[in-house]
This record gives C-alpha cells, structure tokens and sequence, in this order.
C-alpha cells in the first residue's frame, strides 16, 4: 500500500509539472487539440495508478512525450499562422450585416439554437440586436452589437474619470504579501498603525485588507464584518 | 526561456530513458537466451539432468536473473517478471529432481519470453502499428 501511495504522489507532482508546463488555461477557453491532451493525460496518468504491475515509466514516458509534443506544436503554431489555422482553425463569422451566415453554420455544424443559445449567453436576445457574431476557434461565440444596442459607455458620455487601478492585498489571511507592500510605497508600521487604531490585536486576526491607489483600505477581521477606511 | 529548459531537459530524459532501456533490457535478455539456449542443448543431449554441469549453469542463470531483476523492473510489466522468474526458479528443482519433461517445458517457456520482450517492445514497424 505505501508503493501505491508513493507512486501516487510521483504521478499526481508529474501531473501538476505537466500543467504548469502547458500554461493556464480554463476549460473553456482550450483549443480542441489542447482539450483531447488533457482527457489524454487525465487517462494515462490512472494506468501506472492502478496497475501496480505497470512500471512507473510506462506512464511518465507518454506523459512527458506528450508535454515535449505540445511544446513543439505550440511553437509551431506561434511561427506559423497557417500551421495555427490548420491546428485551430480560424474565427468564422457566423452573423454580419446582411443576417445569419447559414453556410458558416453548415461549416461549423452548429444548429441555429446553437447559436441563439451562444447570442443569449453574450446578452442580447434577438438576432436583430447584433451587428456581427464571430465563432472563436475555442469554440465561444464573440457579439458586436448594433450600435443603438451597444452599452453607453463614459466616453459616449464625456465623462471624465480618473484612471482605475487594481487594489493591492497587503494582508491575506494574516500574513503580509510582501511583494504588494513594497509596491504600495508603504511600510509594515504604516499598516500596523491603522490595524492598531482599529482595535486589532494581532494580524493573524486580518482575513485581508487590501488598498487602492487613491488610499481607500478595505480590511476585514475574520468573523467580523468587512470595513471601509480612507487613509488620506 | 525556463519553459524551453524544462523542454530540453525532459527530452534529454526521455532519450535517456530508451537508450538505457535498449541497453539494459536487450542485453540482460539476450544473455538469458543465450544460456537458456546453452542448457537447451545439453538438456536434449543428456539423459540425466542431475549432473553437476547442468545444475551449475542453471544456478548461474538463476543467479543473473536475480541479479538484472531489479533494473528490468523499471521497463517491464511486472507480471511477464514473475512469470519469467517462476520458471527459472522452477528449472533447478527439476534439474536437481531429474525431471527432464518439466525442466525443457520451463525452459522453452524462459526463452519464449526472453525472446518475446524484443517481439512486443522492440522497435518495429509492426509494433508501432
């Protein structure tokens, strides 16, 4: 049983290698040949699992030929933009300005629902509401709607807003993040003393507090209702 | 940059790992085939198996089997391990019990499978398709 743990755990630390070699991507956003190598991965890493028989190799060799393999046609598909039409083919338009492309839907073998369903999950529940409808290659339909179906946004209405940035989480879970402090241009005293003045005892009791350019601190206690400071 | 690293160095892995499995598995198997083929003959020549010469050379191929074992462990399904191994083991009983129906029976079967290896695992056209 200890092997079979063992050999668990040198599959399940291959298996996270593999990923973080292969990049981040959600499920949804995959190319088709990136989703057949993960339920191919996903296969192979079982086989050396369950099968004591099976030496450990007979498993991580495919692994790591696949991982070498994608690496290659990633390259591949980044120097070529016809190697990467071929691998993932290209966005088609399936709705523009003269109505549904009935022969790109034939092409894509996708129903009408099909894309009505992909239309509403963009928002919009008419087809006269979109301009243009663009089936990415990983498979998620792209809307560009009419202009008088278009959010408005400030710049239509000339407002002027000052430029947003991220907040910066200074503490999670009770303890300080260190690269986002020295980014904050504030010292550990700096936040202690806020902490202080809100009758926190230790930072261990900090859940998160986080802080934006224009000095507005979000900081919430674990167990405790969040709270909103402005530090200027 | 790490990525092309990563890359090179799991390539150079995986070389390494046919290489020393061509070297380690062929040779081990081959040696077991030629002394297996070795003790066919005398086997076939002889009437009685309980000489000291036979079970000599028997124990020898027992002795390099325990011995290259453990690294065929590493490439081989463990089952065609045991299966191998158990006749080895088997072949010195009948050798020392003059059992020569038995004795040629197990030793058909060692140089069956160590011949067998290179069949299945081998790199061949027929393999890869």
């Amino acid at each position: 049983m200890i092997t079979i743990i063992i050999r668990v755990l040198l599959i399940y630390v291959l298996i996270l290698f593999v990923f973080r070699l292969m990049g981040k991507r959600q499920l949804g956003q995959m190319q088709p040949f990136e989703l057949v190598l993960t339920l191919i991965i996903a296969d192979l890493a079982t086989i050396p699992m369950a099968e004591m028989s099976v030496p450990l190799l007979n498993g991580v060799v495919p692994l790591l030929t696949l991982v070498v393999f994608h690496f290659v046609i990633t390259s591949l598909t980044r120097a070529s933009t016809g190697f990467s039409n071929f691998i993932s083919g290209k966005p088609v338009i399936v709705i523009d300005q003269t109505g549904i492309n009935y022969e790109s839907l034939k092409k894509l073998n996708i129903t009408i629902d099909d894309l009505f369903e992909a239309i509403r999950e963009s928002g919009y529940f008419s087809f006269s509401e979109v301009l243009y409808a663009i089936m990415e290659t990983n498979g998620k339909v792209s809307v560009m709607p009419k202009p008088e179906n278009s959010p408005v946004t400030n710049g239509d209405m000339k407002i002027k807003k000052e430029e947003d940035t991220l907040p910066l989480t200074i503490i999670s879970e009770g303890s300080y993040m260190k690269e986002n402090l020295k980014m904050s241009d504030k010292s550990k005293e700096y936040f202690n003393d806020i902490l202080k003045k809100q009758n926190v005892k230790s930072i261990k009791q900090v859940l998160v507090l986080t802080i934006t350019k224009q000095g507005e601190i979000f900081f919430q206690e674990k167990n405790k209702p969040c709270k909103i400071i402005d530090a200027n | 940059m790490k990525r092309l690293l990563s890359i090179i160095i799991i390539s150079i892995f995986l070389i390494g790992v046919c290489v020393t499995e061509e070297i380690i598995v062929r040779k081990t198997l081959t040696e077991i085939n030629s002394q297996g083929n070795e003790l066919y003959s005398l086997a076939l020549t002889t009437e009685n198996l309980n000489t000291e010469e036979i079970i000599t050379k028997t124990r020898v191929l027992k002795n390099f089997w325990i011995k290259y074992e453990d690294a065929l462990c590493f490439f081989v399904n463990h089952k065609d391990m045991t299966d191998m191994g158990n006749e080895i083991m088997r072949m010195i009983s009948y050798a020392k019990n003059n059992i020569k129906e038995e004795y040629t029976t197990s030793l058909e079967l060692v140089l069956f499978y160590s011949s067998a290896y290179s069949h299945i695992m081998g790199v061949s056209f027929e393999n890869i398709f």
